[in-house]
């Protein structure tokens, strides 16, 4: 195992008698982030449901500093932020209110002043209720609710999907800052930007995982697929 | 803990920001039900009017016993459900194909001739269509019975005596002693409702029928409210309840915290709409006997007791919002229960009015427990059986709607 990163082994999960994940094992270093690729229903998600805490598996360990995360549940959620595809927000409520939910109110007011949500732009409508939000504003909003505390990895579901090159750049810059300071990335995508960003990428593809090199080329990754 | 309380306040604020909207919805429903029950309280009334159907007389009512008849009718018109005709039968049949006619009665040609004789054996004949049977042909047929025995007893009696004063050769006293049976007769007709009492029990559950509205209406109320809040609890965000379990809040405390803030909604309506009801009964506008006979402790407790009610309806409909995806299915899949479980429970009609079968579903579905509980409660009798059964349900409600959310949580985080 990786000493400053953190390594999944073997992880199995079947789900209503169909077998999603069979064996997945993987590494990543601190300061990196990991791409994983594969086409619609191949079990990214179901992944990274399993690593957040979301889903059990049947079997396999996530090891991080010597600890299986699998196990070691309070640990986890404090290591662990995970973004899912969905918005994790109450659409009523507005952006400091949603924010409040995951920080403390002095712990906002920091970030907002100076720390990841000045990064993401939070601050700019912070009093705006979520249903008047833009996609882009609500998927920032939504990494900002779950990177608080500041954990050190990130797992994160397709967070770009269907947003703006504006949006999309200040989330790849916030990216890149969090893979710079250490924070380890574990990226579900299908977007070929957000591979870009990715130090290593896998293709998931029935149920098994494969180191995969992307070159730019679009046509061999759909084929890989 | 904390984290439960953040995300219950959480759910309160939610509440809160769109409590307008849900009060004005509320408002609006209330005002269908008032109207509603304002409407059915005039329609009781009108029926009561129109209850006095219309009953034809055919036959010889020209003789002296006619004159009778007539005597009786008229001292007695005001006290009978139904109206007496004098008719030719074919008029009768008339009126009963126009519907302005309920029934009418044939009294036999001879059936004088037959009284003065000492005998009895031609019945008098009772005609309807059969659109009349069921409750009023049987009130009909009750009331044929005692008009039979009103006519023919007093006129068998007074045409004896006068064939029993021809026999012994007193027939000058005759007139006088005639007389003297009809002012008996009359008498007796005209102090009929002083024979007896009658006492008024209730329509079901031992309340009285303002009491029994009351509850109806403030269950009614109560599963009706579901409506309102579909857009805040249907279909819930799936990421972000992947999110909070990932954090450590288990699905539990996310439906608990849901739910207590949901309850305390309903709550809060329960609140108002009781205060309306005691204030509408304070203010002479109608009149519920039980809660007249109750002191503010008493009272106090009454209203402690319906909020396990509240309890039960707010956490069928949680169930019911776990349950259905999208704003629109679940207005219509709440709507749809609060009418058949009004119905079958009872709030439209008393359970007694249904037959056995539903009677015994009725009164073991969660909203006939309810309405049941909260009836005993009004008139301050021990309801530990529909307390169990509330309680159970409570927390059968509170586990089915858990384990959908797992099952939501889990399709979704594998899928």
């Amino acid at each position: 195992m990786y000493q400053t990163g953190i390594e999944i082994a073997g992880i199995k999960k079947n789900y209503k008698s169909k077998t999603i994940l069979k064996d997945i094992t993987f590494q990543a270093k601190r300061g990196s982030c990991v791409g994983l690729l594969g086409g619609n229903g191949s079990g990214k998600s179901t992944l990274l449901s399993i690593m957040a805490g979301v889903l059990k598996s049947d079997a396999g360990s996530f090891l991080y500093a010597g600890e299986d995360l699998l196990q070691k549940k309070v640990l986890a959620e404090k290591v662990i932020g995970y973004v899912p595809q969905g918005n994790p927000l109450m659409e009523e409520l507005s952006a400091w209110d949603n924010l409040r939910l995951w920080y403390s109110k002095e712990e906002l007011c920091r970030e907002l002043e100076s720390g990841v949500l000045k990064m993401l732009g939070v601050d700019e409508f912070i009093k705006l209720p979520v249903r008047k939000m833009s996609g882009g504003m609500k998927k920032r909003l939504s990494i900002g609710c779950c990177v608080a505390n500041n954990p050190e990895i990130l797992l994160l579901d397709e967070p770009s999907a269907a947003l703006d090159v504006v949006c999309k750049e200040r989330i790849y810059s916030y990216l890149e800052t969090y893979k710079s300071k250490g924070g380890i990335i574990i990226l579900a995508t299908h977007d070929t930007q957000e591979i870009e960003l990715c130090d290593k990428c896998y293709i998931l593809k029935d149920g098994r995982l494969k180191e995969y090199q992307y070159d730019g080329d679009i046509h061999h990754l759909a084929g890989c697929l | 803990m904390k984290s439960f309380l953040v995300y219950f306040t959480m759910q309160l604020k939610r509440i809160v920001k769109i409590f307008p909207t849900i009060l004005c919805t509320t408002l609006l429903l209330c005002s269908v039900l008032g109207l509603g029950v304002a409407m059915l309280l005039q329609a009781d009334g009108e029926d009561e009017r129109q209850l006095k159907v219309s009953v034809g007389l055919v036959g010889e009512l020209d003789t002296y016993m006619g004159y009778d008849i007539n005597v009786m009718l008229d001292v007695l018109s005001s006290r009978f459900g139904a109206e007496f005709v004098s008719v030719t039968e074919k008029e009768a049949r008339q009126r009963i194909h126009n519907g302005t006619m309920s029934a009418y009665v044939l009294l036999p040609e001879d059936l004088v001739e037959n009284i003065s004789m000492g005998k009895n054996d031609k019945p008098i004949t009772y005609v309807t269509s059969d659109g009349k049977r069921g409750i009023s042909g049987i009130v009909m047929d009750e009331v044929v019975t005692v008009i039979a025995e009103l006519i023919t007893c007093p006129q068998s009696s007074i045409f004896g005596m006068q064939n029993y004063l021809r026999d012994v050769g007193r027939e000058d006293e005759i007139w006088q002693a005639t007389e003297e049976l009809n002012i008996i007769y009359i008498t007796a007709l005209i102090d009929i409702y002083k024979m007896g009492d009658r006492e008024i029990i209730g329509m079901a559950n031992q309340v009285s029928t303002a009491g029994y509205y009351a509850c109806s209406v403030v269950v009614i109320f109560l599963i009706m409210s579901g409506l309102n809040c579909s857009s805040l609890f249907s279909g819930n965000k799936m990421g972000l309840c992947k999110l909070l379990v990932s954090k450590g809040q288990k699905v539990g405390n996310q439906v608990l915290g849901e739910y207590l803030a949901y309850f305390l909604l309903l709550l809060t309506f329960f609140c108002m709409v009781i205060a309306v009801v005691l204030g509408a009964a304070s203010a002479g506008l109608f009149s519920v006997p039980e809660l007249g006979e109750m002191n503010l402790g008493e009272m106090l407790l009454f209203v402690l007791q319906f909020i396990v009610v509240v309890g039960v309806i707010s956490a069928l409909q949680f169930l019911v919002y776990e349950m259905v995806e999208g704003v629109v299915s679940s207005i219509l899949v709440q709507f749809i229960l609060a009418v058949a479980l009004g119905y079958i429970g009872g709030c439209f009609y008393p359970l007694s009015f249904m037959p056995e079968g539903l009677q015994l579903l009725g009164g073991l579905s969660p909203v006939g427990a309810a309405l049941k509980y909260a009836d005993l409660c009004l008139v301050q009798e021990a309801a530990w059986k529909e307390l169990g059964l509330l309680v159970i349900y409570l927390v059968l409600f509170l586990l089915l709607t858990i384990w959908i959310r797992k099952r939501r949580v889990e399709n979704e985080a594998a899928l």
